[in-house]
């Protein structure tokens, strides 16, 4: 059933994405798809695989602001993910020494704080351009969880004491099923489902006030010229930063929901800054089209449609072992001969067929 | 804006920028008056890139001051300068490849000087007006990559129109035209002086300089050789001597 959705959702995206199609038709399929992922829970039994996809592609959309609107390839998002659900654990966490918040204050209040983070990082990195920019964000991305176990700041004499658990487990609260009268609603169907729905719809619309928007239009101009952007007076240092904070921000919200679903944080913090994970955001992007609305969108649905199928076919976990494989596998494969995403047939100028993977092969070589 | 008589409009005092031991650009001085199109030649590496690079705040100067209208550009961002009133062209044209035409343009009028007063649709609005303006309306939908070399170069000048600069900075835009795209160009560039745009126009093409000029500045070796009308310092023995050798110059006065 999952399987159907994530298939029947890619449908409706690709509708939706057609430049060239009337807004009469785009509209409807937009909310037809919303109504379909809000349903979505009532048609399966267990939205696991749902929500994987929807908090992915908020991460995914995340990495598409700084990635693919304005051209800075990061692979160091990852630390502003973990460092959300860590952040938001913190602060939720019903453990001594922690304020037991609400997820609905927590998750924000994490989002902001990552952002602050970011902002600080952004500053330092975006001097740089081009490779010297992503190999900068990798050492962010394997940094941030030496930070976490910092004990100076968080160690239990630190500056805030085991604020992230301090070398012993650190815990979401549990949340429990909902009891109403004649029916019992689970936390991971509805609760978590609808918070993973809400990150990526949230991202959604951002990317979508940002494509239209003179913000998204520097940031493409940055990727396109960064000089003549410049000479044309856009403030790139400024662009560039808010582009990266954002970046990190959605980063943040989908981790911080990830780690709410998962509750257990381990201070060793290996799962959540996994290599998988920060290619996972990368691949999503590169399949669906990078500097796009509906590219994480299709990108997402596309991945865990196939990892739905595969989990189907096989009922093993060979897949999941080998996953960063495969993700690596498929940045080759796409970037070589589909370097503009799925979004290039989308578009309509181009015909499915062989000789487009062919040509961009060829066309694309520096 | 108070129109100060005689006042110029750009003023570039004492310009030097070194790079190591090297003077690109030395003790270079010449004002822009408003409403004039000022020429700047010499030969490959005279300079004249590195001196427009100077007063876009690409590159600060080593010494020197370079003001427009009065403010204090040194030390200024290129965006913040581009704000102020002055738009330049590349010589090597940097077209947002994957955007369209229009929103090329529209970028300029976005982040020009009247930028912050205008949305992203009214942005669009303008551009179309600019497009009309340099003929190539009929393409703005298309990418800009899928221009021609014509093309790029009347586009690079719709970026900077639709930033509303005071002063337009044009970096070789006639090299790789040939015979009658120059004359459009001329044409074009008398139409944008048209529009109260004070321009500085570098370039090789003499027939350019010579016909849409009023005065123009030579630079050897980073410094300025002569300046005057171009009838002047086309005679002018230092101007032959810097780009024949010092035998046609000899030849040159000894015929005078």
């Amino acid at each position: 059933m999952n399987l159907a959705v994530l298939c029947a959702g890619l449908l409706l995206a690709s509708v939706a994405a057609r430049p060239q199609s009337r807004a009469a038709v785009r509209r409807p399929a937009t909310v037809a798809l919303l109504l379909l992922m809000l349903v979505a829970p009532l048609l399966s039994t267990s939205t696991g695989i749902l929500f994987d996809a929807l908090t992915a592609m908020c991460i995914a959309y995340g990495w598409n602001v700084i990635g693919g609107f304005t051209g800075y390839a990061s692979f160091g998002n990852v630390a502003y993910l973990g460092l959300g659900a860590f952040v938001a654990a913190g602060f939720m966490s019903r453990q001594p020494g922690h304020l037991g918040l609400p997820w609905f204050v927590g998750i924000p209040l994490a989002v902001g704080i990552v952002s602050l983070v970011a902002l600080a990082i952004g500053l330092a990195v975006l001097r740089l351009r081009g490779h010297y920019f992503s190999i900068a964000t990798l050492g962010v991305a394997i940094a941030m969880p030496e930070f976490i176990n910092w004990d100076f700041a968080f160690g239990p004499d630190g500056l805030i004491p085991n604020f992230f658990g301090g070398g012993r487990p650190l815990n979401f609260p549990l949340v429990p099923d909902l009891q109403i009268p004649g029916a019992t609603l689970g936390a991971d169907r509805y609760l978590f489902y609808y918070l993973g729905l809400l990150t990526a719809v949230a991202a959604l619309a951002t990317t979508a006030l940002l494509s239209r928007s003179k913000f998204g239009y520097a940031l493409v101009a940055i990727r396109e010229n960064e000089e003549a952007a410049e000479a044309m007076g856009v403030n790139t240092t400024v662009m560039k930063s808010f582009a990266y904070v954002l970046s990190a921000a959605l980063a943040a919200l989908g981790g911080s929901v990830i780690g709410f679903k998962l509750t257990n944080m381990t201070t060793e913090a290996e799962a959540l800054f996994s290599t998988t994970n920060n290619l996972q955001m990368i691949v999503i992007a590169l399949i669906g089209g990078t500097g796009t609305l509906w590219g994480p969108w299709i990108g997402a649905f596309i991945l865990f449609a196939i990892q739905e199928a595969l989990r189907t076919l096989s009922s093993s976990d060979v897949f999941l072992q080998w996953q960063a494989v495969v993700f690596s596998f498929l940045i080759i494969v796409v970037v070589l001969f589909l370097p503009r995403g799925l979004m290039q047939f989308l578009r309509g100028r181009e015909r499915f067929s062989w000789r487009v993977f062919l040509r961009n092969l060829t066309a694309n070589r520096v | 804006m108070t129109a100060r008589g005689g006042a110029p409009l750009l003023r570039i005092h004492e310009a030097t920028r070194r790079f190591g031991g090297l003077y690109a650009v030395q003790d270079v001085s010449f004002d822009l008056a408003e409403g004039e199109i000022l020429g700047i030649i010499g030969p490959n590496g005279a300079g004249k890139t590195t001196l427009l690079n100077l007063v876009t705040g690409t590159l600060r100067p080593t010494s020197g001051t370079i003001t427009l209208a009065g403010t204090l550009l040194n030390g200024l961002r290129p965006h913040r300068i581009g704000r102020l009133g002055v738009a330049r062209t590349f010589q090597v044209v940097r077209p947002f490849a994957n955007l369209s035409v229009r929103e090329n343009v529209g970028v300029g009028a976005m982040f020009g000087t009247g930028g912050h007063r205008r949305s992203a649709g009214e942005a669009m609005r303008m551009a179309d007006e600019v497009l009309e303006f340099v003929r190539l309306d009929a393409r703005r939908d298309e990418p800009a990559e899928s221009l021609t070399i014509v093309g790029r170069k009347r586009l690079e000048l719709a970026r900077a129109l639709a930033m509303e600069p005071r002063v337009l900075l044009l970096d070789e835009v006639m090299a790789g035209l040939r015979g009658t795209e120059v004359d459009e160009a001329i044409d074009l560039i008398r139409a944008i002086h048209g529009r109260g745009v004070a321009l500085v126009v570098i370039e090789h093409v003499m027939k350019v300089i010579v016909g849409v000029c009023t005065r123009v500045v030579v630079l050897d070796y980073g410094r300025k050789i002569a300046e005057g009308t171009p009838a002047e310092v086309t005679v002018n023995p230092a101007v032959i001597e810097a780009y024949l050798g010092k035998k046609y110059a000899l030849g040159q006065t000894r015929a005078n």
